[in-house]
């Protein structure tokens, strides 16, 4: 029985597959031309970056298409729109981190019509924080999976440790950029609180991951995280 | 088997095989935990060596290591491979604090080993390998580490691909452009020497 | 440099400099077992339990088997006293309400229902995370000045605010939460799997 339903499953791959890759390679062309005509130095890069997000599933063409779009028809410096796209890009590639928040937020202050500078801003202390965070659940050792499904007690698949991440961190900038100060460690602690026991009622995210977080992370850890980037920002 | 003194309970550690060390670990006998430190501390201390590139954080890591697989040991599944999860633990943990480091920054590993010659080595011999450390302390983490893991630790790429949690093929890549780059640095080494 | 003496190299270096520095492990086994040992508790019962527990991590079929009977038991209990227990009877009563009271603000499970009111308005649309900050127009059929519409959402956490003839509104009395965003601010809801079905 067993061996039947894994046979139906490897057949469904099978037709699949070749679906997806087409509509892969569809997009990704759409992607390479729409990041060509900004006309960029580092295009190799930001391009390889992007296609090994595609390869993890942490980047949607489509959202990809619309990012360089918006940015080929925003006015502003073409050097401001590189260190975006590089920050991006090194955050994916060279860091490992979900970017989905990083190209939220540049949508959002494009549509906003923000500064280059205060997107640019904005999404490297963002990039910094997710980094941050990501460290801060291996140093508790909250781990993600390979993309190989690898089983292991510490380990979390990455779309659900990639959320993690990205909810800790979206908190955390969300507490900063409300003006608050970094060394009130439980008010920071209670934010991220809030925030995962929203998601968990709404059965967004399960309640393990949230139970695993509050019980390993401490407040004195996002403090540090916090006061790091405010040490940064005034550097 | 009879266990007696602490010195006999010790001396029936170094013998035993991984899984009970583990098991007599679980229930408490932090002796057995010790031997497993024993004999693992060498390999762990060369991973974060080769990651981090300077040996007061390999130790700070290697140790760190240690306490914090004690600790959650009991999460961990007797069958699975031992090696590789500790690997993993001492392999997040460096990158933990090479973006510590990235903030710190203090002074790599000298190119130059001091402390006498292994006179086994000649001395074209010697020049070589500092033009690899060399090498390896300018290389991108992340083809140091699979290089670290590949020809250190003898890792296969499977099992590399697990702890760096990357797909085989990104460990391979990464690999054989690491390896292109020391091949360069030592080549234009050698103009250089030749020049 | 051919392949097998670069390999043959990179081994060698890599012990060498960890034979260099291998007596920074001298004694490394003793140093953990001593701080592990002035460490540890006494494994008293907590410890037990934490540790019962996350063995039984390790087996899914027992770990439901677990929620189900905790679930069951604890079902009964609240039936058990809030039947007996007029003061609970009343704050599941004063529970129901809130619950009515959202449900008749948004819609369907699923379903998010936008409502700006902006009497004399030329365009109201809202704009926000779900799709990539591009407008979406609300309409004011009647127009009574109320201007509504109802997007279908898959579950998640959704930032947005409201574009009101070209100006940012990002506090929505609807909204669950608020949050600061690029000086201004941008409201939060939730659609969750639970969702408002009466």
């Amino acid at each position: 029985m067993k061996e039947l339903v894994f046979l139906a499953f490897v057949a469904f791959l099978l037709m699949i597959v070749p679906t997806q890759i087409t509509l892969a390679e569809t997009t990704s062309i759409d992607v390479k031309e729409e990041l060509q005509s900004l006309g960029l130095r580092s295009t190799t890069e930001i391009m390889s970056a992007i296609e090994t997000g595609f390869l993890q599933g942490r980047l949607a063409p489509d959202e990809m298409v619309s990012l360089l779009s918006n940015l080929v028809a925003y006015n502003g410096e073409r050097e401001d729109k590189e260190t975006i796209l590089i920050t991006i890009a090194r955050a994916l590639k060279d860091d490992s981190l979900p970017v989905t928040m990083l190209i939220g937020k540049v949508e959002e202050g494009l549509a906003r019509k923000v500064s280059l500078q205060a997107i640019k801003q904005m999404v490297s202390e963002r990039a910094t924080l997710l980094a941050e965070v990501r460290d801060l659940l291996y140093t508790n050792l909250i781990f993600t999976s390979s993309e190989y499904g690898q089983e292991n007690c510490l380990v979390l698949p990455l779309p659900r440790f990639d959320f993690l991440v990205t909810q800790i961190a979206d908190t955390l900038a969300n507490y900063q950029e409300s003006g608050r100060s970094p060394l009130e460690g439980y008010l920071v602690y209670q934010e991220m609180h809030t925030r995962l026991s929203m998601l968990e009622r709404n059965a967004i995210i399960p309640a393990e991951d949230v139970e695993l977080v509050l019980e390993r992370i401490k407040p004195e850890s996002l403090t540090r995280i916090l006061s790091n980037i405010l040490s940064q920002q005034l550097q | 088997m009879y266990i007696g003194s602490k010195e006999e309970k010790s001396s029936a550690y170094h013998v035993q095989d991984e899984a009970s060390l583990l098991r007599a670990s679980l229930d408490g006998e932090i002796e057995a935990w010790g031997e497993i430190v024993n004999r693992y501390k060498e390999a762990v201390f060369g991973l974060c060596l080769g990651f981090l590139r300077n040996h007061a954080d390999a130790e700070d890591i290697n140790h760190d290591t240690f306490i914090r697989a004690y600790e959650n040991l009991y999460r961990y599944r007797v069958e699975k491979r031992f090696s590789t999860w500790i690997f993993t633990i001492a392999s997040n943990l460096c990158r933990n604090r090479l973006r510590y480091r990235r903030h710190h920054p203090i002074a790599p590993l000298p190119a130059q080993m001091e402390g006498g010659c292994n006179p086994a080595t000649t001395i074209a011999q010697e020049d070589r390998q500092t033009q690899i450390r060399q090498g390896l302390s300018r290389l991108p983490y992340r083809y140091r580490t699979p290089i670290t893991l590949r020809y250190y630790n003898d890792l296969s790429y499977h099992q590399i691909a697990r702890i760096l949690s990357l797909p085989e093929g990104t460990v391979k890549t990464h690999i054989y452009r690491g390896k292109a780059l020391l091949r360069q640095e030592i080549g234009e080494m050698e103009v250089i020497n030749h020049a | 440099m051919h392949e097998d003496k670069l390999e043959k190299l990179l081994r060698d270096t890599l012990q060498q400099e960890v034979s260099k520095e291998r007596h920074y492990l001298d004694g490394l086994e003793k140093e953990i077992v001593a701080e592990l040992t002035g460490q540890l508790p006494k494994r008293g019962w907590l410890q037990t339990l934490t540790r019962l527990f996350a063995q039984m991590q390790r087996s899914r079929r027992r770990q439901l088997a677990v929620i189900g009977i905790t679930a069951v038991i604890f079902l009964f209990l609240g039936i058990f006293v809030s039947e007996r227990v007029p003061l609970v009877r009343g704050l599941f009563s004063v529970y129901d309400k809130q619950q009515k009271a959202t449900i008749a603000t948004n819609s369907d499970e699923g379903q998010l229902l936008f409502v700006m009111p902006a009497p004399g308005a030329q365009t109201v649309a809202v704009v926000g995370s779900f799709n990539n900050w591009k407008p979406i127009l609300l309409t004011d059929e009647d127009k009574d000045g109320i201007w509504l519409t109802n997007l279908p959402l898959p579950p998640g956490r959704y930032e947005y605010a409201f574009v009101v003839d070209g100006r940012w509104w990002g506090q929505d009395p609807l909204a669950d939460e608020y949050v600061r965003s690029f000086g201004g601010y941008n409201s939060v809801r939730y659609v969750g799997y639970t969702g408002d079905k009466i």
